[in-house]
This record gives C-alpha cells, sequence and structure tokens, in this order.
C-alpha cells in the first residue's frame, strides 16, 4: 500500500538528508529540475532493468543472458 | 522389447544427421553404428527459423510457434522497439512434463533449452542455459545443492570459445561430464517414467569447429572427432543401464552446415529503406525510428511490419501491409552474397508456416485481421521468415559497417538435417518434423496427446 499522495498520480518518499545535499551537488550543471526529477529517472531506469520477463531476470542477469547469446551468435 | 512403461529422451543439439552417419560409416562411433543399425537412424526436419529455441520448445509442447509462441532467442518487448528475452514464462501451452504430470506420470527434464524458469512438474525440472544461477536452476529448487555439488555447469563459456579453442574444449569436457554425471545420478535415484536430459555442448562444439573439422585441418579434425567418441561412449553407457521396460529416443533438433559468411540483414533493410535507425548510432539492434520504419527484423531472419495499430508506433496503415510484405520479400530474395550467389533460399510468409491453436494447417486467406491479431502466441510471431542458402547465417548488424562479414564462428544450423532414432517409440513411416514427434511419446506411455498437438 503506498504511502498517501500529496497530488495526484505522485507520492512522498522519504530519504536521508545528508544523502539529499550529496545528490543537489551530483546534478548541478547535469540538466535536472531537482533531485526529485534525478531519483524518478534513476529509479524508473532501474525498474525497467528488474521488468525482463515479470522479474525472472534481474538487470545484471538480463546483461549476463544477454552477453551469452551474443557470444553464441544468437543476437 | 515389450509395450514401454516408460521412456528416456537424449537430445544431442545440433547434431546433423550426415555429420553422425558420415562418422558412424568410418567407424569411429561403435555405439552409434550399433544403436542405428538396430533402430534406424533418420533424418528429420527442424523449425522455422532454425534455432534450438523454437525447435526444443517445438518438441515439448508438439506444437508449432503459432500455437507455443517461441519464435527466437529475443523478441520485441509488448509496448517498445527494445529487446526482451524469451522465458519458459513466454511458452503459451503445457509442455511435456506438465502434460504427463497431469496425467499421474514421474517426470525428469534437465537443461532443455526455454524451460527456466522451470515449472512445477511431479518430478524434477532443471532449467535451460539462458538460467543465469544454479540456484534459481531447478524444481523443487533443493536440486540444484546436488547439481553444484558435482561441478554441473548450466552451460560450456561461449566467451572462452570466442577466444581460442584451446581454452574451449577443456570447458566442454568439463561440462558434459558433469551433465552425464547428474543424468546417471538421477536415472538411477529418481522414480521417472519420463526421462529427458540434454546436451548443448554438441551444438557449441559445431558452431566453433565445424569450419575447420568439414576443412579437413588435421589437429582440428580429430579434437572435433574425439568430443564424438565421448559422446558415444555416454550413450554406450546410457544403453548398458537402460531398464528392460524402458524406450528410447535419440534426437538432435537441427542439422548444421560451415558458414560462408555472416548476413546483417538489419543492415541490408536500412540500405533498402526499409528501416531506418533512430540515430547514427543505434544502441540496440531495435533501436529504429518506428516514424521512418515500414520494417524491422529480428534474429535470424524474423521480418515484421511496422503497422499501424499494432506495433507501438507503427505508420503502415493495415490495407498495404501485404503490399509491403511483398517488396520487402522480393528485395530480399535480391540479396546476393560476396560470391554472386544467392543468400536467400525462400521467403515465408506468417499465414503459411504458422496457424494458430485450435488450427491444422496453413491458411494462405486467412482474413486480415486475424493475421494482425496481437494478442496469441501467433499474434507474437514475424510477419516473413527469411531462410537462408546453406552457409549464410543471418544475424541482425543494423549498425553493421558492412553486410557480410567473418566472425568466430564457424557453423550455422540448417532445416533438413535433424536427426532421430528410437528404441520403443514407434514414429511415423513418412519423413516428419520436430514438433510431430511429441504425440508419439505420449502415445507410447499410454497418454492422449492434447487436441491442437501438432
Amino acid at each position: 500500500m503506498p504511502p498517501k499522495s500529496k497530488s495526484a498520480g505522485r507520492t512522498t518518499i522519504k530519504i536521508p538528508t545528508p544523502l539529499y545535499h550529496k545528490l543537489s551537488g551530483l546534478i548541478e550543471g547535469a540538466g535536472y529540475n531537482s533531485v526529485t526529477d534525478f531519483v524518478v529517472y534513476v529509479l524508473r531506469d532501474l525498474a525497467g532493468q528488474c521488468d525482463e520477463e515479470g522479474g525472472k531476470l534481474s538487470g545484471r542477469e538480463t546483461k549476463q543472458t544477454r552477453q551469452k547469446l551474443k557470444n553464441l551468435g544468437y543476437l | 522389447m515389450g509395450q514401454p512403461s516408460r521412456i528416456i529422451v537424449l537430445g544431442i543439439d545440433g547434431v546433423p544427421y550426415s555429420l553422425l552417419s558420415d562418422l558412424i560409416k568410418r567407424g569411429e562411433l561403435p555405439r552409434f553404428a550399433q544403436f542405428a543399425a538396430e533402430t534406424g537412424l533418420r533424418q528429420m526436419d527442424s523449425v522455422q527459423p532454425t534455432v534450438s529455441s523454437v525447435a526444443w520448445t517445438s518438441y515439448v509442447t508438439g506444437r508449432q510457434a503459432g500455437k507455443h509462441g517461441i519464435y527466437g532467442f529475443i523478441e520485441r518487448k509488448p509496448d517498445e522497439y527494445a529487446m526482451t528475452i524469451p522465458l519458459s514464462t513466454s511458452v503459451a501451452v503445457p509442455n511435456i512434463w506438465e502434460v504427463l504430470s497431469a496425467a499421474g506420470k514421474r517426470v525428469f527434464g534437465m537443461n532443455v533449452p526455454v524451460t527456466y524458469p522451470p515449472r512445477a512438474v511431479n518430478g524434477i525440472l532443471i532449467g535451460g542455459f539462458l538460467c543465469p544461477d544454479i540456484a534459481k536452476v531447478a524444481n523443487p529448487p533443493q536440486v540444484g545443492c546436488y547439481l553444484r555439488s558435482v561441478g554441473y555447469e548450466i552451460d560450456t563459456d561461449a566467451m572462452l570459445a570466442r577466444k581460442s579453442k584451446d581454452l574451449m574444449l577443456p570447458n566442454i569436457y568439463k561440462t558434459v561430464d558433469a551433465r552425464m554425471e547428474a543424468m546417471f545420478h538421477f536415472l538411477a535415484q529418481e522414480k521417472w517414467d519420463y526421462f529427458h536430459t540434454h546436451i548443448m555442448a554438441t551444438d557449441r562444439l559445431n558452431h566453433f569447429l565445424l569450419g575447420r573439422y568439414e576443412a579437413g585441418e588435421s589437429k582440428d579434425v580429430d579434437e572435433f572427432v574425439r568430443f564424438y567418441r565421448k559422446l558415444d561412449e555416454y550413450l554406450g553407457r546410457l544403453l548398458d543401464v537402460l531398464p528392460n521396460d524402458a524406450a528410447i529416443v535419440v534426437m538432435s533438433d537441427h542439422g548444421f552446415c560451415p558458414i560462408k559468411s555472416e548476413v546483417q540483414l538489419s543492415r541490408y533493410l536500412v540500405e533498402k529503406g526499409w528501416t531506418v535507425p533512430a540515430g547514427e548510432r543505434p544502441r540496440h539492434p531495435l533501436d529504429i525510428d518506428p516514424s521512418r520504419s515500414k520494417v524491422y527484423s529480428l534474429i535470424p531472419g524474423r521480418i515484421r511490419v511496422n503497422v499501424r495499430g499494432r506495433e507501438p508506433a507503427g505508420v503502415v496503415p493495415p490495407e498495404e501491409f501485404r503490399q509491403v510484405r511483398d517488396e520487402v520479400a522480393r528485395d530480399l530474395r535480391a540479396l546476393h552474397g560476396p560470391d554472386g550467389g544467392p543468400v536467400v533460399r525462400e521467403t515465408l510468409r506468417r499465414e503459411e508456416l504458422y496457424w494458430p491453436a485450435g488450427q491444422s494447417g496453413p491458411d494462405a486467406d486467412m482474413p486480415l485481421d486475424r493475421l494482425l491479431t496481437t494478442d496469441t502466441a501467433f499474434g507474437r510471431g514475424p510477419d516473413l521468415v527469411v531462410v537462408p542458402q546453406d552457409g549464410y547465417d543471418l544475424k541482425m548488424g543494423m549498425a553493421a559497417p558492412e553486410t557480410f562479414v567473418n566472425t568466430a564462428l564457424e557453423g550455422m544450423h540448417t532445416f533438413h538435417d535433424a536427426l532421430i532414432m528410437s528404441r520403443g517409440v514407434d514414429l511415423p513411416e513418412e519423413r516428419f518434423a520436430i514438433p510431430n514427434v511429441t504425440r508419439h511419446v505420449l502415445q507410447t506411455l499410454g497418454v492422449d496427446p492434447p487436441d491442437d498437438m501438432d
């Protein structure tokens, strides 16, 4: 069950303040509007990697399997 | 023998009928020779596309791909132009272990392609080479502990093969030795009515050494034949311990021939203007500009028309589907290799090759809406399958610098040259293909095949 939304389609999650400040520094000049945008981008990417075949292959496993198929000439 | 009450299947991936016949004639394989003389070594057709994931899924389901839904080692993701790897979760129908389990039979399966993740059965199922981790390979999972204890390898390491044959061969022997040790262990320790073990290493050896074997390079010929002799010893051991009431089937899923050249088919489609890459450097084989691409290809030789309403951002109006497909097919048949010979043997349309569940044969007049259906195993299939001439191995390579390339791969799959030998399972007298074997295995065990089985 997700926590209560403050606005439609968005949910608040909490991260440690030092991490927030570190991320603020990291994204300076990188084109992200906010730490939130950056975190959403990273998490979407991670979730996409884990999504392969309903979670049966993780992102790392998918990468390994693709490399195996490539070595065999099947990709 | 009387009516068998159980069956062993030994899959020897990619062993050609012609190669085994030749090695037998030369006296290299005494146990295969004896078994072939007793049972009859027969040539069998594979499937289209001729690739192990499709062929073995066709055997384990007893159906052609239009019913089981596996058309290759990769697919397009449902909602975007990106790749996904089909696993057993993508197989649309029950496999032979499930059918037999439902009939109360005890089953065992090890290492058959596209059986990972292993489905729950009445017995043991150990997944095939797409499994990334031995801890997850078996159902029930504790079987993985035993496998680990005998040094079981899920597959040979193809990266070693790419580096050198001297690294590849010890790895192949280690993999097969552990696999066979596991096979004899389960054969003796488990209760089973259907027992299926798969050897993948033959396919790997043929991929990376067949060219040199065929060219008669002496040291390589010796090493190639030595591996087949090892296989012969294992067949002999298996026949020696075979229970009296057990039938046995030894089969491969396709043949092999030496590669003249790998063909970057997506690059050719780009050249001809049918496919437009997303940019100068596509990030993956399906990184196309959908607004300007009329078709795209998936390995090996699978063409999908970018139809509006079916594809994520399709542009070809449905009423132009057949015309576009015919024109692409014409261009593909016009492709010639570096030696001037044709690359393509034939192009086959979806409705000629596959047909939906419940239908028993091709339908050349299939209505457009049924042809372009999306939500079934049939709907996931290619609109066109390109069948190459022997020697031209079809790849994707949208951004490849050349259409024709040569790599460490020496052998490619062939359709007409799979093999089968059977003691105790009656097979059709006329020529048949791999999906047609399964119903005879089930019938031998007194189990009725499902109605839509081929």
